[in-house]
């Protein structure tokens, strides 16, 4: 096939993955890796470096905007950036060390699992049930609080980050997961944004995607100069991506996003499959 | 800081428009060097092979100061494909460095220390990590 032919096809597929993630709120990165590797056999150190450009690329256009709209709660975000920064730097070294050792089956079947952990963990994305607030002292202490107008509600909503600890230590596991397979982790993020830290879904999405940002240039900078970022495959994956989650955050409001939502998440599904079997050596 | 108890301790107006800024300029600059490096590059090598170019990651040879620059001076595509990907790493770092700046000027102490820990690991995670495993 021509080079010109297969370097737009990679393009239309970071476009589809942008557009998709936007639409379905999880993020193209979750389907990039794979579908690199599945469908242009490219090895799975270079498609996780294209893949953490790509959801760099796309954090940093959407960001912009939410940040621009005062969505994003910045001293949450920042807090919390203490916690997914050093996961982010643990995850891409587990990962090169690992795929230095000639372990990257074992790094297929665990990233075929995070796949697979993603389905249930974004089905069961739901208001967090009505309960007794604990706002901690360090949450007091940092004035981790804040608030922002809704146009539904036609007023301004306040809130105040409840149970930091936990937070801070699924914010590091967010990192790691994000480090080693070049991946946004903002399912984690958003479900420890509302479930922990109480945060209401629109502030939680702009604040995860603000992190997403700072989280995935740790891994991306780290594989640049470790060489395993290959800008003539990476290029085109976060052109696409970039284009398609725009183009999905501006179709967004009149979509059923719970349909979108379905369909990608049965290709999440088997890719996960796909990647677990590959892994084990059956694929 | 200067919220009274119980209001919302956001930052000024203005903290939010530079963040928002940077990360716009960051976007575009890159977005713009990897569409004409990457449009010069394909041109150049119309018939490359992707297994080829996996193999030899192209920008090997400008991943140093020296390398780079002269790759641009050159106006080589592998040097401005290089520096669109360096563009689009140190735009989150210089959002951080924003934040930093305003905590200082609000003499926020404790989220300055903090967006400074969190600036330096960056830099010191990406400096010494990636050249340890080239």
């Amino acid at each position: 096939m021509a080079f010109i032919i297969l370097l737009l096809l990679i393009l239309l597929v970071g476009v589809a993955a942008g557009l998709l993630g936007s639409l379905s709120g999880l993020g193209g990165g979750v389907v990039i890796v794979p579908l690199l590797v599945v469908a242009f056999q490219i090895p799975l150190v270079d498609a996780i470096g294209a893949s953490a450009v790509s959801v760099l690329a796309t954090s940093t256009a959407t960001g912009a905007a939410y940040v621009r709209d005062r969505l994003t709660d910045i001293r949450i975000g920042m807090f919390l950036e203490i916690a997914t920064v050093p996961g982010a730097l643990f995850g891409v070294t587990a990962t090169l060390l690992l795929a230095k050792s000639g372990l990257g089956s074992a790094l297929l079947v665990a990233l075929g699992a995070v796949l697979l952990f993603t389905v249930p963990s974004s089905l069961s994305r739901a208001a967090k049930p009505a309960g007794e607030r604990r706002v901690d002292r360090r949450s007091r202490a940092l004035k981790l609080k804040g608030s922002y107008y809704d146009p539904h509600l036609g007023r301004e909503v306040s809130y105040e980050a409840e149970r930091t600890t936990p937070a801070l230590a699924t914010m590091f596991a967010a990192g790691t997961v994000s480090g080693m397979f070049g991946i946004g982790g903002g399912v984690l993020k958003v479900l420890a944004l509302e479930r922990f830290l109480g945060l209401h879904a629109k502030v939680a999405t702009a604040t995860s995607n603000f992190m997403i940002g700072v989280t995935v240039a740790a891994s991306s900078g780290v594989l640049l100069l470790a060489g395993d970022v290959n800008p003539v495959i990476a290029g085109p994956v976060a052109l696409g991506t970039a284009v398609g989650a725009m183009v999905g955050s501006r179709l967004l409001p009149g979509m059923s996003s719970a349909r979108v939502a379905s369909i990608f998440l049965v290709l999440v599904a088997v890719l996960g499959v796909e990647l677990v079997l590959r892994g084990l050596g059956i694929g | 800081m200067t919220d009274a108890e119980g209001q919302p301790a956001m930052l000024p107006a203005n903290a939010y428009r530079r963040m928002s800024a940077v990360l716009r300029t960051g976007m575009v600059g890159s977005a713009a060097l990897l569409i004409a490096g990457l449009t010069d590059f394909v041109l150049r090598h119309p018939y490359g092979d992707l297994p080829g170019l996996v193999r030899s990651n192209p920008i090997a040879g400008y991943l140093n100061p020296a390398g780079l620059l002269r790759g641009i001076v050159q106006l080589r595509s592998e040097a401005v494909l290089t520096l669109a990907i360096l563009v689009l790493v140190a735009t989150p770092l210089a959002r951080v460095a924003t934040g930093f700046y305003y905590f200082v000027r609000d003499a926020d102490r404790a989220l300055a220390k903090i967006s400074l820990t969190v600036l330096v690991l960056l830099v010191a995670g990406i400096f010494v990590l990636g050249p340890l495993f080239h």
